[in-house]
């Protein structure tokens, strides 16, 4: 058995990985470190989890591994942290606010010894997975560009800090490149070479003082270009939290893949109410035990810290790109 | 009121059957080097003749359905012939300084010059324009505009050299109306995915001197018959969206017929939306134009608003070809 522990109830995230863990037959789940009093006993007593208020209980129970789910700007002291004590690390997205401390959260856990992961967990989204299939065995053609998009409602809904740029480091685009810039570095086997965007603060402007809405395209080295739609554009009446989807264009034609599209539709009794109930499998899950296995089997996850470092990288890019007006090639540390 | 047309092709088949729809009647038609030209103007009972002059001096109003890259000299042309008035297909012009000489052209000789931008009386768009201006999408924050379908047979379409490709031909349609919902775009920057055989893939981001940014997505990569569209507009107040995959009105599945192996149906030429509505967009798009000219009002769509989005879809082509953004000086008509 491996005894993971969740550090932070800061993310969202948090409440389904204690599910995922809970699910895992190889896991014994030991609980939720959290220095916050009140989240502690907000989100301890309702989900039913031993929880830890200081660094040395958490130790003290004896763990194998954690998944960080702190605020951003937390997970490089996290990460050292748990490195430091010889704990396996599964990172929350994206991996650090700046390339400097994704940089160091990588060389801590290579120095320690302990494995890193990052937490993308579309590259286990059964329609992605069937598409990369596709593209791998030329069923779908031969890529050579996408327009793809993973837009949100404002996250302030769930968790505050999302939107606070101390904590989050930034708004969309920081929370919404990484998934898409990932998935596309698995699709083409390539790396982002430069990187346009522009963003704005018009969506839900009165509710926070980051970027809300957010166009950037991405040049691979391949020569594939890439547009990705980050914003924060969903409003509170929309029928599910956001998505995520790619419209990959090969040399056979286009082919569409919507990772949240299945979906069944739940009318209310109040007016014009209506909600997606998601019925498509669970790549959260799927990820955890990935992550799990890694552990078990002594090897290096399916995705690494190097993977999340990348993604960082080019959201870097892309704030040089809003404050410049210009290409900024991405630079590789 | 008389027509007088240029281009017998398929836009100008479907202007011609708005004209009609409109009260109209078309009288000439332009000869074409093809008998294209002769089977239009029998259908309409009309007069082929040689030169743009013949055609002015027979019709009220003379329509350029012609190749893109002929539209200045056919307008320009008409003004010589003194038409009474002149509607152009987009784009306005394959040139910008072609573009910007036939409004001025037009304005010298008091020629009312409208302009085929002909998805702004599109239901779906006009209802969504009527939306964003009463206010209810409140302010404007991040748009996209999708339109996706197959490469136009017709071989001059296939040539960047005449119709701009994928951007100046297809794009352009939602350029013009991100232009007309966010207002003038100040830089654009765009990517171009050409295949082997020049069919276009392309994406523009566009930023409005508004503080609004916009997505737009044109595709000649998709196989026939198949037209796609699709916009969501996203304001401070609320968001609109629209899909034509998931509002198709009526969407055929049959069997073969009877006595048939496959499923064989007559293949579009060159693409066109096909959403059943009683009321035929082209033919709301020339009354609209002909209304104006009864009240001796401004055009639905003057030429300048023709020259402005052409800027906008040549500055993304070239954004497209350079690999850099492009900053767009406002064009100011001289009047």
């Amino acid at each position: 058995m491996i005894r993971v522990a969740i550090v932070s109830f800061a993310h969202l995230h948090s409440q389904a990985y204690i599910a995922n863990l809970r699910a895992n037959r190889n896991v014994a789940f030991v609980g939720v470190y959290d220095p916050d009093d009140a989240r502690r006993a907000q989100y301890g007593g309702a989900l039913d989890v031993a929880t830890f208020a200081s660094w040395e209980e958490l130790l003290d129970a004896g763990i194998d591994a954690a998944i960080v789910c702190s605020e951003n700007v937390h997970h490089r002291r996290d990460v050292e942290r748990l490195a430091a004590s010889g704990v396996h690390v599964l990172c929350e997205k994206p991996l650090a606010i700046t390339v400097e401390d994704a940089r160091a959260i990588v060389s801590a856990c290579t120095d320690a010894g302990v494995t890193l992961m990052t937490a993308f967990p579309m590259r286990f989204s059964t329609p992605l997975l069937v598409a990369k299939q596709g593209l791998d065995d030329g069923t779908l053609g031969a890529l050579t560009s996408c327009v793809a998009v993973n837009q949100g409602q404002l996250p302030k809904r769930h968790r505050s800090w999302f939107v606070d740029a101390q904590l989050a480091g930034g708004g969309a685009v920081t929370d919404h490149v990484v998934h898409l810039t990932d998935a596309m570095r698995w699709f083409t086997g390539s790396e982002v070479q430069s990187v346009y965007a522009i963003a704005n603060r018009i969506v839900h402007a009165d509710q926070t003082e980051v970027e809300t809405g957010g166009l950037v395209s991405l040049r691979f080295s391949n020569g594939i270009d890439v547009s990705i739609d980050c914003s924060w554009s969903r409003p509170l009446g929309y029928p599910t939290w956001g998505g995520l989807a790619l419209r990959l264009i090969t040399d056979r034609g286009a082919v569409d893949v919507d990772a949240f599209i299945q979906n069944s539709a739940y009318y209310g009794s109040g007016e014009h109410q209506v909600h997606w109930d998601y019925w498509g499998s669970d790549a959260n899950q799927a990820m955890i035990d990935e992550f799990v296995a890694a552990l078990a089997q002594r090897r290096a996850p399916q995705i690494t810290g190097d993977d999340g470092l990348r993604a960082v990288e080019v959201v870097a890019a892309a704030y040089r790109s809003i404050a410049s007006a210009a290409i900024e090639p991405v630079h590789r540390t | 009121m008389k027509i007088g047309l240029i281009g017998a092709g398929s836009m100008g088949r479907i202007h011609a059957a708005g004209w009609q729809t409109a009260g109209c009647t078309i009288a000439a038609v332009l000869r074409t080097p093809d008998r294209s030209a002769e089977e239009l103007a029998a259908h309409h009972g009309a007069t082929v003749v040689d030169d743009v002059a013949a055609l002015a001096a027979h019709s009220d109003l003379v329509d350029v359905c012609s190749p893109t890259d002929l539209h200045s000299a056919h307008v320009l042309a008409a003004v010589d012939a003194g038409a009474g008035a002149i509607f152009c297909e987009k784009p306005l012009a394959r040139e910008l300084p072609d573009a910007v000489r036939m409004v001025q052209s037009c304005d010298n000789a008091g020629i009312p010059l409208g302009v085929g931008h002909v998805l702004r009386f599109f239901p779906e768009y006009a209802r969504a324009r009527d939306a964003v201006e009463r206010g209810d999408l409140g302010q404007l924050g991040v748009l996209r505009f999708s339109r996706r379908t197959f490469a136009p047979q017709t071989p001059w379409f296939r040539d960047p050299a005449k119709s701009g490709g994928v951007i100046l031909d297809l794009m352009i349609h939602d350029l013009d109306f991100a232009r007309t919902l966010a207002g003038e775009v100040n830089s654009v920057f765009a990517r171009i995915d050409s295949d082997d055989v020049g069919r276009e893939h392309a994406y523009a981001l566009l930023s409005h001197t508004s503080g609004a940014i916009t997505h737009v997505e044109g595709s000649w990569r998709y196989p026939q018959p198949e037209f796609h569209t699709s916009f969501e507009l996203a304001g401070s107040k609320a968001l609109l969206t629209f899909d034509s995959a998931s509002s198709s009105a009526l969407q055929p599945h049959l069997a073969p017929p009877p006595g048939s192996l496959s499923n064989t149906q007559t293949l579009p030429e060159v693409p066109a939306a096909a959403s059943p509505v009683a009321d035929d967009p082209y033919a709301i798009e020339l009354a609209a134009f002909r209304q104006a000219l009864a009240d001796g009002t401004q055009p639905p769509v003057p030429g300048a608003e023709g020259v402005r989005t052409l800027q906008l879809a040549l500055a993304a082509r070239e954004s497209a070809l350079g690999g850099k953004p492009i900053t767009i000086e406002p064009w100011e008509e001289q009047r």
